[in-house]
């Protein structure tokens, strides 16, 4: 009985060690994470202030006056639409082509071609923004391969960078050629852990390849497809930067269609200097983020218990 | 040989012509990229860009490597922020994941919880930038590149996966022989699960590779503009340039300058030769990707 008192003892001071050790071995991540993103949330006190450059934070306090303005401007709601807009189109067509692909690439027996489709299908997600942007003005530009085409069929200039209605089915196309593909996969390699006897008897039983895929391959995504659309939603408030800003060249005329949270944060920060007005809408963005993304965990967890996040 | 069993059938021409056609969509607009810079100013804009060059000319090429101090600054910024950038971030990802895989970790539970709700709520750009530009000044420094970047959550999670595939067993073996947490880390957490570094490595390269954003907001000096921030600088260049010449109606030749191929050129030049290697790592991708999507 003592032997073993002391030997509990003994490993519960061992523990205390490793903790420890553990402790300092995640220290320079956890002093890392504090500085760069928890004390920025010191900051959010500028959204309620009338904040000048040189007072800083100690600037003077207006409450709520900053979110008042921002719901009477209607830029706010004009950017709160294309936010959401955008987004659902993204996530309601990249979904489509993701699963049609990945459900077609299950299909392809032969070994040569899975590879050389699945490495162009990572071209378009290796590259930046930057460069994916200057893509685009290649076919859209003045003398761009797409303007040049309708040009030669119609005889009608299309100035894409002045048209902001073209440019949801723009960015729709753009996002499907950016994360399509590499989505495509994902669903693809989770097909491959499916079990085979299944398609097996299936085969025995006379199904067709599309009876296959609508029977056996698309419930065995099921999941997959609920939880990584369901994260798709968390962040419908949020639109990626650097999509908009480099596909669209940061162009005004296209601002009624294009114009989101994001971007729009940036230039009240970068170009007008709006320090509080930008801190406000960037505190709504973060808190509507907060409520959607528990709020789409719930459902998860309601749903699919083991596809929760947290 | 392959052996044909079947002849194809109505159902695989439609698969395989939908996969055909998803693949050109991929690539094709690579090639109008490559195409206009091989091009003809002149003929560009005569004839448009088409998926062969309009009059093959070097004289982009030619040209870009006449002034080359801009792009190979812009090499040496963007190559020095990968290097530090991905082996400090690495460094900090692995120490904090190895610790958040150990299931006997006192604080492992609000460790990671302190790490999941920086990807939940974040204090937004402006708070940042103030912090960034006004307390911390990184403004117009190489660090400014490197440090925020420094840990993504998503990594850690994606390693920390990886580090609790390691058999138990081994770390146990270890405590006995007196190992303490460091020596069981780099003896045997890390050598066994090389695919996720490799895996975690090659996001973060990607990461510091394609960042643009950061320089837009806190970079002005020429010096410091890594690569893809040079690209967009250039296309906007163009852009001011094509204006003028329209504004003061053709006084200034905008066709001495061959300047749509020019900024295709350098769009290869600067983009080409990582694009190839990007290519050989993407079986790592998958299973990071994979990995990255399902739960512990």
């Amino acid at each position: 009985m003592k032997k073993t008192m002391s030997k509990s003892k003994k490993r519960s001071m061992l523990h205390g060690k490793s903790d420890r050790r553990l402790l300092l071995m995640s220290s320079p991540a956890l002093i890392k994470i504090f500085v760069f993103s928890y004390l920025p949330m010191v900051g959010i006190v500028i959204a309620f202030q009338d904040y000048k450059p040189r007072t800083g934070f100690l600037s003077e306090f207006v409450g709520f006056d900053n979110f008042r303005y921002l719901i009477a401007s209607s830029n706010f709601y004009r950017i709160l639409f294309n936010t959401l807009f955008l987004n659902i189109l993204f996530i309601s067509t990249g979904l489509i082509v993701a699963v049609v692909l990945g459900l077609f690439l299950f299909e392809v027996t032969n070994k040569r071609f899975l590879k050389i489709s699945q490495t162009t299908f990572f071209f378009p997600y290796f590259i930046s923004w930057a460069l994916a942007g200057m893509i685009l003005l290649s076919m859209l530009d003045s003398a761009g391969f797409v303007t040049a085409l309708i040009e030669k069929m119609t005889g009608e200039t299309v100035a894409f960078y002045m048209e902001s209605k073209y440019w949801p089915l723009i960015l729709t196309l753009v996002n499907a050629w950016k994360m399509g593909g590499v989505s495509g996969i994902i669903y693809y390699t989770t097909l491959m852990n499916a079990d085979r006897s299944v398609y097996e008897a299936a085969d025995i039983d006379g199904a067709n390849r599309w009876q296959k895929m609508r029977y056996i391959s698309v419930p065995y995504l099921k999941t997959m497809i609920f939880v990584l659309t369901i994260m798709s939603f968390a962040n419908i408030i949020h639109c990626d930067f650097n999509m908009i800003f480099f596909t669209t060249r940061n162009s005004g005329p296209l601002f009624p269609t294009t114009d989101v949270i994001d971007t729009y944060v940036f230039r009240a920060l970068s170009q007008d200097g709006d320090f509080a007005i930008a801190a406000a809408i960037g505190l709504f963005q973060s808190v509507v983020g907060l409520v959607f993304s528990v709020a789409a965990n719930r459902i998860s967890k309601r749903f699919e218990p083991q596809s929760a996040l947290f | 040989m392959m052996m044909h069993k079947r002849k194809p059938t109505l159902s695989s021409i439609v698969i395989y012509a939908a996969l055909i056609a998803f693949v050109l969509f991929c690539i094709l607009p690579f090639a109008l990229v490559l195409s206009s810079s091989f091009s003809d100013e002149e003929a560009l804009k005569e004839y448009g860009i088409g998926f062969f060059p309009r009059e093959f000319s070097l004289e982009a090429y030619r040209y870009a490597f006449q002034y080359p101090d801009d792009i190979l600054n812009a090499y040496g910024v963007t190559v020095f922020v990968t290097v530090v950038g991905t082996v400090l971030n690495l460094l900090l990802t692995v120490l904090i994941a190895y610790p958040l895989s150990k299931q006997d970790f006192r604080w492992r539970r609000p460790m990671s919880f302190y790490l999941f709700f920086t990807m939940l709520f974040n204090g937004g750009l402006v708070p940042t930038y103030l912090l960034l530009k006004n307390y911390l000044h990184l403004y117009d420094t190489i660090w400014v590149l490197i440090l925020p970047l420094l840990i993504v959550p998503g990594n850690v999670f994606i390693m920390r996966v990886f580090f609790q595939g390691v058999p138990r067993s081994l770390y146990e073996s270890a405590v006995i022989d007196g190992a303490g947490e460091w020596t069981m880390l780099f003896r045997i957490g890390i050598p066994l699960s090389k695919a996720g570094i490799a895996t975690v490595t090659f996001f973060i390269i990607l990461l510091y590779w394609n960042d643009t954003f950061t320089g837009l907001l806190f970079l002005e000096d020429p010096k410091l503009t890594p690569l893809q921030l040079l690209l967009n600088q250039l296309v906007n260049y163009v852009q001011y340039v094509q204006q003028n010449a329209v504004v003061s109606g053709g006084m200034i030749s905008a066709a001495d300058l061959p300047d749509k191929s020019l900024m295709f050129a350098m769009c290869v030049i600067a983009t080409g030769p990582m694009l190839f290697v990007f290519s050989f790592f993407q079986k790592y991708f998958v299973r990071g990707l994979t990995a990255g999507a399902l739960k512990e």
